[in-house]
């Protein structure tokens, strides 16, 4: 098991370095540049562009910038924002950490409300419960995120006078306050993503309730929770768990909008106001560090499937 | 104005209030022309339109308000976005200060200021001014070399030092004793004291910059004003609290602001229904929705009257437009009032456009006296006449294709255009929409053949004539360059006397006009704030250049 996290985790190196490289180039390769936007509404005279190019580094020839970027790197320097001139590394890492709190809230209410109304669905196949429960599923992934958070937003202000609180709460100081403020966002992504993961529970489960060794278990005269719980949907989990991990690992990226409809400062906001203003070190080191988070909870999800079946072998 | 007033009656007081506007702005705003007066008195000019204001001010509370993201440099001297100013405009203060009315006021550092001859200003600065009780300054009492420091910073001769064209004309800064500043000037200089008052042009504090190297830190935002910066997230919010030691007697009122970041307008418009929010100032459209969920809200009418937007010509990289004729009949041709209505949902929304904007009176051509202007008035059947006369006699009957760029967010404002070019010159537009960044540098590196964008200006003639249309001019984006209109544009800086300045701004006004330096078209949008029943002392200005959000009188009942 050690060394297979061990092979894993140093195959992470080369992966990493590919997206340094793509990441590097692609937001250079974007029209506009740092310096007409640092400098918005001014003509600059003379060599004034060139000077402040000198200044944050951008004249030296690109593959020197990305050596100095990587070797930066590779000692835990992310560098520093062009516009503002903090670390980059202090920069990203409270939006991180706000985005992963509200990535992990939704994947859990994904998982709390889709267990077990896709258990419900599969022992009921064909039922009220199961047309009920497939007709959420379709509507949660339907409907867009970002459509029902604005309704929310707006018809619980004027019916209710109610709003999100408003005051942002780190991690560390009031974590229960920050649950609160993600709690709404949390939710809606949370029923979008559970209607994908419903409908896989749904599906592995009347898989796997058809098998052999349940009708075997059925036989021996156990009762049908104990079939459920402690035999059908270990097995069914193992399609379940791959789902909501690509999920979780999408939502590193992909909470903009939604962060933006309940303003919330996390990353996906951080990152794309910085592509607007091409702060190069940023958009970099927020990059590379989703790409190690969506590595991670991919190995923990290959991880997870040899406890769900211990006849899975990794290798 | 009142809740629950309908479509039209909104309309006629938006006309009353345009009307008022001009008028008050040519009585009011003319006081900003550089009088180098004394110090002006400042407690004229405040209205409380916080609700009722006949109880006495009640000291405590947290006033919470909003702000767009602070994606700008914290540095008030680098900055060229002014969202940071709501932290900047509480944490200290400029030598003078501009009233919402934009008269030249004693709220800065300097209580009096005179003028020994046409070059020579002399500051006398406030008693007993200290710094805020925070390191580096630790509470010091400010002095004139700290406006020395200060004003010199934004000289820097560097290129993110954004302001430091606004003093070129300052031959020296000195410090004449503890209390007295003296400015010298190369030649005179009538926008000097507007831009003493600029919005960016803040005190600092020097032991701040050395300690930090630069204003970027929240810590290095030390000064000498009414609130200390305690928490500052860029993405998230900015936290003040009271300033214990302020210079002023009895003020702040507030015990603190809490400044939240929104990125969007829902959660913003939520939060104001909910009674999270103090206070917000919104546009037109949004109004009644917002006030639809909380009817205890109270509007005030104000413009943002320092936006511009303009059909840019190129007149160095695409032959046709170096040509006066060609772009004579552009400007004819525009249909101004379908552009304002077009960007703001309605022709009474918004203002129209010219060299010097129409609500910095007296210096600006009035709306009225825009309309008497061809490719101002109407109807268009003329214009449209001579314009294609004119494109025949440049030798263009069949018109021209160009390509033009503008950024996704002044789509609104070409895209109307388009067509009628087509239809009137047979001038095909190829519009490329680029994403922000990608067309400030198109524009700034003079990539552009035609572009539509737009500017927000400070309330000075000097700076849209100056920057957008002398041939030096930092924002000159077009290549106009024409001596005449040089000269008139210097000369009006040189003269101090506030009606012979206005006569020789409005006359510079119409000849840019004529030799269509610019195809202005659309401008000034109405927005209203809205503010909570229990807010008193936002002031509200009538035409709302810059939103100077400075809350020293603000309570909350």
């Amino acid at each position: 098991m050690h060394k297979l996290l061990l092979q894993r985790l140093l195959l992470l190196i080369p992966t990493l370095l590919l997206v340094s490289i793509a990441v590097f180039g692609m937001v250079r390769a974007v029209p506009g540049d740092v310096i007409s936007i640092l400098l918005a509404e001014q003509k600059l005279a003379g060599n004034e562009r060139e000077e402040l190019a000198a200044k944050l580094g951008l004249d030296k020839p690109i593959v020197i910038q990305y050596v100095d970027w990587v070797s930066g790197v590779v000692r835990g320097d992310l560098g520093e924002s062009l516009f503002t001139g903090h670390p980059v590394r202090e920069d990203i890492s409270e939006k991180f950490k706000v985005t992963a709190f509200l990535a992990i809230l939704a994947t859990i209410i994904s998982l709390v409300i889709a267990i077990p109304i896709g258990a419900i669905a599969a022992l009921r196949q064909g039922s009220i419960l199961d047309y009920f429960s497939r007709s959420f599923a379709l509507l949660g992934i339907s409907l867009p995120n970002f459509w029902v958070g604005v309704a929310i937003i707006m018809y619980g202000s004027l019916w209710f006078r109610y709003a999100p609180p408003l005051r942002y709460a780190s991690v560390e100081s009031d974590p229960l306050l920050l649950a609160r403020q993600l709690f709404l966002p949390a939710l809606v992504l949370g029923w979008s993503m559970a209607g994908v993961v419903m409908r896989m529970v749904r599906t592995a489960l009347l898989e796997v309730l058809r098998d052999d060794y349940i009708r075997t278990a059925r036989a021996k005269g156990l009762r049908e929770r104990v079939i459920l719980w402690r035999h059908a949907m270990k097995n069914a989990m193992i399609p379940v768990i791959t789902i909501s991990g690509i999920q979780l690992a999408a939502l590193f990226g992909g909470t903009v909008v939604i962060e933006s409809v309940f303003n919330i400062p996390g990353v996906g906001r951080l990152l794309v106001e910085s592509v607007a203003l091409r702060d190069y070190p940023v958009v970099q080191g927020i990059a590379l560090v989703m790409t190690v988070l969506v590595l991670l909870v991919n190995l923990a999800v290959d991880i997870s499937y040899r406890y769900l079946d211990p006849r899975i072998r990794l290798s | 104005m009142s809740r629950g007033t309908n479509y039209w009656e909104r309309v006629l007081r938006y006309q009353a209030s345009r009307r008022r506007t001009l008028a008050m702005g040519a009585a009011a705003a003319g006081a900003a022309a550089i009088s180098f007066a004394c110090g002006s008195s400042s407690d004229s000019s405040s209205n409380d339109n916080g609700g009722s204001s006949d109880g006495q001010p009640k000291s405590g509370g947290t006033l919470s308000v909003p702000a767009i993201p602070f994606v700008a440099v914290l540095d008030p001297h680098q900055a060229s976005q002014p969202n940071v100013l709501a932290i900047w405009h509480n944490v200290s203060h400029k030598l003078v200060e501009v009233d919402e009315d934009l008269r030249i006021t004693d709220e800065g550092a300097a209580q009096s200021w005179e003028q020994a001859d046409d070059v020579t200003l002399i500051f006398k600065l406030h008693d007993g001014i200290t710094f805020q009780d925070v390191d580096p300054a630790n509470g010091r009492a400010f002095t004139a070399d700290d406006v020395v420091y200060s004003l010199e910073r934004i000289k820097t001769p560097e290129a993110r030092f954004a302001r430091r064209t606004q003093f070129e004309q300052i031959e020296r800064i000195e410090a004449v004793d503890d209390k007295t500043v003296r400015l010298t000037l190369k030649e005179p200089y009538a926008p000097i004291l507007m831009y003493l008052g600029s919005m960016y042009n803040m005190l600092v504090c020097p032991e701040a910059v050395e300690k930090y190297g630069s204003l970027e830190r929240p810590e290095s935002n030390v000064g000498i004003g009414p609130f200390i910066l305690k928490e500052y997230n860029k993405e998230s919010h900015a936290t003040l609290v009271k300033n214990p030691n302020y210079w002023r007697e009895g003020l702040p009122y507030l015990d603190g602001i809490e400044i939240t970041v929104f990125a969007d307008a829902a959660p913003r418009h939520a939060a104001l229904r909910a009674g999270q929010l103090h206070f917000s100032t919104e546009e037109i459209r949004y109004v009644q929705d917002v006030l639809r969920g909380n009817p205890n809200l109270t509007q005030t009418e104000t413009y943002l009257g320092g936006l511009m937007y303009e059909f840019g010509m190129n007149q160095k990289t695409f032959e046709p437009f170096a040509d006066l004729r060609v772009r004579k009949a552009i400007h004819l041709v525009i249909d101004r009032d379908e552009m304002v209505a077009a960007k703001w949902g309605a022709r009474e929304n918004g203002l129209l456009a010219a060299p010097v904007p129409p609500p910095l009176q007296p210096y600006g051509l009035t709306e009225e006296e825009l309309y008497e202007i061809p490719g101002y008035r109407k109807p268009k059947d003329e214009d449209i006449a001579e314009a294609k006369k004119l494109m025949e006699a440049a030798g263009y009957p069949d018109g021209f294709k160009v390509e033009a760029k503008t950024a996704d967010q002044y789509l609104p404002d070409i895209e109307p255009l388009i067509p009628v070019l087509r239809e009137h010159l047979k001038i095909d537009i190829d519009l490329n929409v680029l994403e922000w960044g990608a067309f400030k540098q198109a524009e700034a590196t003079g990539e552009t053949l035609a572009f539509g964008t737009g500017y927000l200006v400070e309330p000075e003639p000097d700076a849209t004539l100056r920057l957008l249309h002398h041939s030096a001019g930092s924002r000159n984006y077009v290549g106009f360059a024409d001596p005449e209109a040089d000269r008139m544009i210097e000369a009006q800086a040189r003269e101090y006397d506030e009606e012979a300045r206005a006569q020789l701004t409005k006359e510079a006004a119409r000849y840019l006009i004529d030799q269509v330096a610019h195809a202005w078209h659309g401008g000034a949008v109405t927005n209203y704030r809205v503010i909570q029943p229990n807010v008193h002392g936002v002031v509200t200005p009538t035409a709302n250049f810059y939103d100077r959000q400075d809350y020293t009188r603000v309570w909350i009942g």
